[in-house]
C-alpha cells in the first residue's frame, strides 16, 4: 500500500515539469501579452532542460501533446510544432548525455542550439504544410528565447530537487 | 546468476529504447499525416480543429484570469499615476468633440431628409456581437486572437470584427464556441480599402514591422500622408467605412500605413454580422 503511495506520488512530482509546461503555453497566449511581439518560447527550453536532465519528465508523448498545443494557440498548420520538437527532441538525445557533465555556458550554447533547431525544423514543416511564416520572426524569438534562459534554467533546476534520484541522467 | 541477470537488465533497457523509437516514429508519423491533411483542408482535421479551439478556449480562459488580474492591477496603478495629464488632455478632446458631434448631427439629419428624398433603400443589414478576447497569439505563422464567440452564436467564417477604433480582423476559424480571428496586421491578412478623399481603391496587408501596407497601388496615384484608409463593401465581404488607419509614409507605390491604436489589444470586440447586397441571410 505504501509502496503505490509512493508510487503514485512519484507519478505525480514526475508529470509536474510538462503540466508546468502545457501551463506555460496557456499562459503566454492570455491577452495579458498581446502587446508582447516576441516572447520566449519558454515551453522551447522547457523541453531542452527536461529532455537533458530528465527524458522520464518529458516524454515523447508529452512533447507531441505540446506541440499540437502550441499549433492550436497559435493557428499555426496542426502538427508543424508536433513534428519540428519530436525531431528536435530525437536529435537532442544524441547530445543529452555529455551536456549533463559540461559547463552551464556549454549547456546555454546547447539551448540555443536547440531551439534554432526547433525553429528550423518548424520552418520546414510550415513550407511543406503551406504555412506563413515570418522569418523575422523566427529570428526574434531564438533571440528572445535564448536570452531568457538561463532564467528558466534556475526555477527547472528547483524542480529538478523534486524529481525521484532514478529518474535523473547522469 | 550475475551473467543471466546482467542480460536480462540488458534486454530490458535495449527493448525499453525500442518501444520508444517506435513511440517517436508513430508519433512523428502522426504529425506529419496532420499536416498532409491540414494541406489538403481534410474536413475531418478541419472539424478536429474548430472542436480543438473549442475545448481550448475556456481552459485559456480560466488560467489566464490571474495573469489578466495582475496585468490589470499595473494599468489601474499607471492610470491613476497619470490621471492628472490625463484629464486636462481628455477635457481638451472633448471641448473639441463637441463640435464635430453638433457637426455630425446636423450631417446626419440631412443625409436622412436626402435619403427619404431619394427613396434610398439601405442594400445592407449590419448587426453586432460583442466577444471577449479570451487569448491571442503571436507567431511566425501569423498574429491572431481566440474569441469566446462561435458559430452557436452566430459567428460565420470571414465575419469582420472591429473594436472601438476601428477594423481588428476577421474571423477565420469558426468553432461551435468559440473563434479565431486573423488580425489585420497579419502579412497573410487581404481587405479591400478606399484611401482618403480621392476613394483610391487598394488591398492592405500586414507588414513585418506592425504597421500595414497597400498592395496595387497605380504608379499615378494621388494618396497624401494623413489620409484615412477605410473599408469598402467591394467583393461584399466587408461593410464599408469601417477606419484602420492613417497613411504615414510613401515611397512611390509604396505606401506604409499605421493602425488606429495597437491592434488587438482590445478586451471586448465586436464581431459584425454583416449581410452583403443579394446574400441569402444574416444571422441575428
Amino acid at each position: 500500500m505504501a509502496s503505490t503511495t509512493r508510487g503514485f506520488t512519484e507519478q505525480f512530482v514526475l508529470c509536474l515539469p510538462m503540466l508546468f509546461t502545457l501551463l506555460a503555453l496557456v499562459v503566454m497566449a492570455s491577452p495579458s501579452f498581446a502587446g508582447l511581439r516576441y516572447v520566449p518560447q519558454i515551453w522551447v527550453v522547457s523541453l531542452f532542460f527536461w529532455r537533458v536532465y530528465s527524458p522520464a519528465a518529458a516524454p515523447y508523448w508529452a512533447i507531441f501533446l505540446a506541440g499540437i498545443l502550441y499549433d492550436i494557440l497559435t493557428g499555426a498548420p496542426l502538427g508543424v510544432h508536433a513534428v519540428a520538437a519530436l525531431a528536435s527532441g530525437f536529435v537532442l538525445e544524441k547530445f543529452a548525455r555529455p551536456l549533463v557533465r559540461l559547463s552551464f555556458k556549454m549547456l546555454w550554447l546547447g539551448a540555443a542550439a536547440f531551439t534554432a533547431v526547433l525553429l528550423i525544423f518548424s520552418l520546414i514543416a510550415a513550407v511543406i504544410a503551406g504555412g506563413n511564416v515570418t522569418p523575422a520572426w523566427l529570428l526574434a524569438t531564438w533571440i528572445a528565447t535564448t536570452a531568457s534562459y538561463p532564467l528558466w534554467h534556475g526555477l527547472f533546476a528547483l524542480m529538478l530537487r523534486l524529481l525521484p534520484a532514478g529518474t535523473l541522467r547522469g | 546468476m550475475a551473467r543471466f541477470r546482467d542480460t536480462m537488465v540488458r534486454s530490458q533497457s535495449s527493448s525499453s529504447l525500442l518501444v520508444q523509437k517506435i513511440l517517436v516514429v508513430f508519433l512523428v508519423l502522426t504529425g506529419i499525416t496532420f499536416l498532409v491533411l491540414g494541406r489538403l483542408n481534410h474536413p475531418t482535421l478541419q472539424a478536429a480543429r474548430l472542436q480543438a479551439i473549442s475545448m481550448v478556449s475556456p481552459i485559456v480562459n480560466v488560467v489566464s484570469a490571474p495573469v489578466e488580474a495582475v496585468s490589470s492591477v499595473i494599468t489601474d496603478w499607471d492610470a491613476l499615476m497619470s490621471a492628472h495629464k490625463m484629464n486636462a488632455k481628455l477635457r481638451a478632446e472633448n471641448d473639441s468633440l463637441r463640435h464635430w458631434q453638433s457637426v455630425a448631427v446636423a450631417l446626419s439629419r440631412e443625409n436622412a431628409n436626402l435619403r427619404t428624398l431619394a427613396r434610398y433603400k439601405p442594400v445592407v443589414q449590419t448587426a453586432y456581437l460583442t466577444a471577449k478576447v479570451v487569448g491571442h497569439s503571436q507567431s511566425a505563422f501569423g498574429q491572431g486572437l481566440l474569441l469566446n464567440v462561435g458559430a452557436a452564436d452566430g459567428v460565420k467564417p470571414y465575419q469582420p470584427v472591429i473594436d472601438a477604433f476601428g477594423l481588428v480582423g476577421r474571423a477565420v476559424e469558426v468553432g461551435e464556441s468559440a473563434s479565431r480571428l486573423m488580425l489585420i496586421t497579419d502579412p497573410a491578412s487581404r481587405i479591400p480599402v478606399t484611401v482618403g478623399t480621392s476613394g483610391q481603391r487598394a488591398i492592405i496587408t500586414g507588414a513585418a514591422d506592425g504597421l500595414l501596407q497597400l498592395l496595387f497601388v497605380p504608379p499615378s496615384h494621388s494618396i497624401k500622408v494623413g489620409d484615412m484608409v477605410m473599408t469598402t463593401e467591394d467583393g461584399g465581404l466587408l461593410p464599408s467605412a469601417l477606419a484602420i488607419g492613417e497613411v504615414t509614409k510613401i515611397d512611390g507605390r509604396h505606401v506604409s500605413v499605421k493602425p488606429m491604436r495597437a491592434v488587438g489589444s482590445a478586451d471586448y470586440v465586436r464581431v459584425v454580422q454583416f449581410m452583403a447586397p443579394n446574400a441569402n441571410s444574416v444571422s441575428k
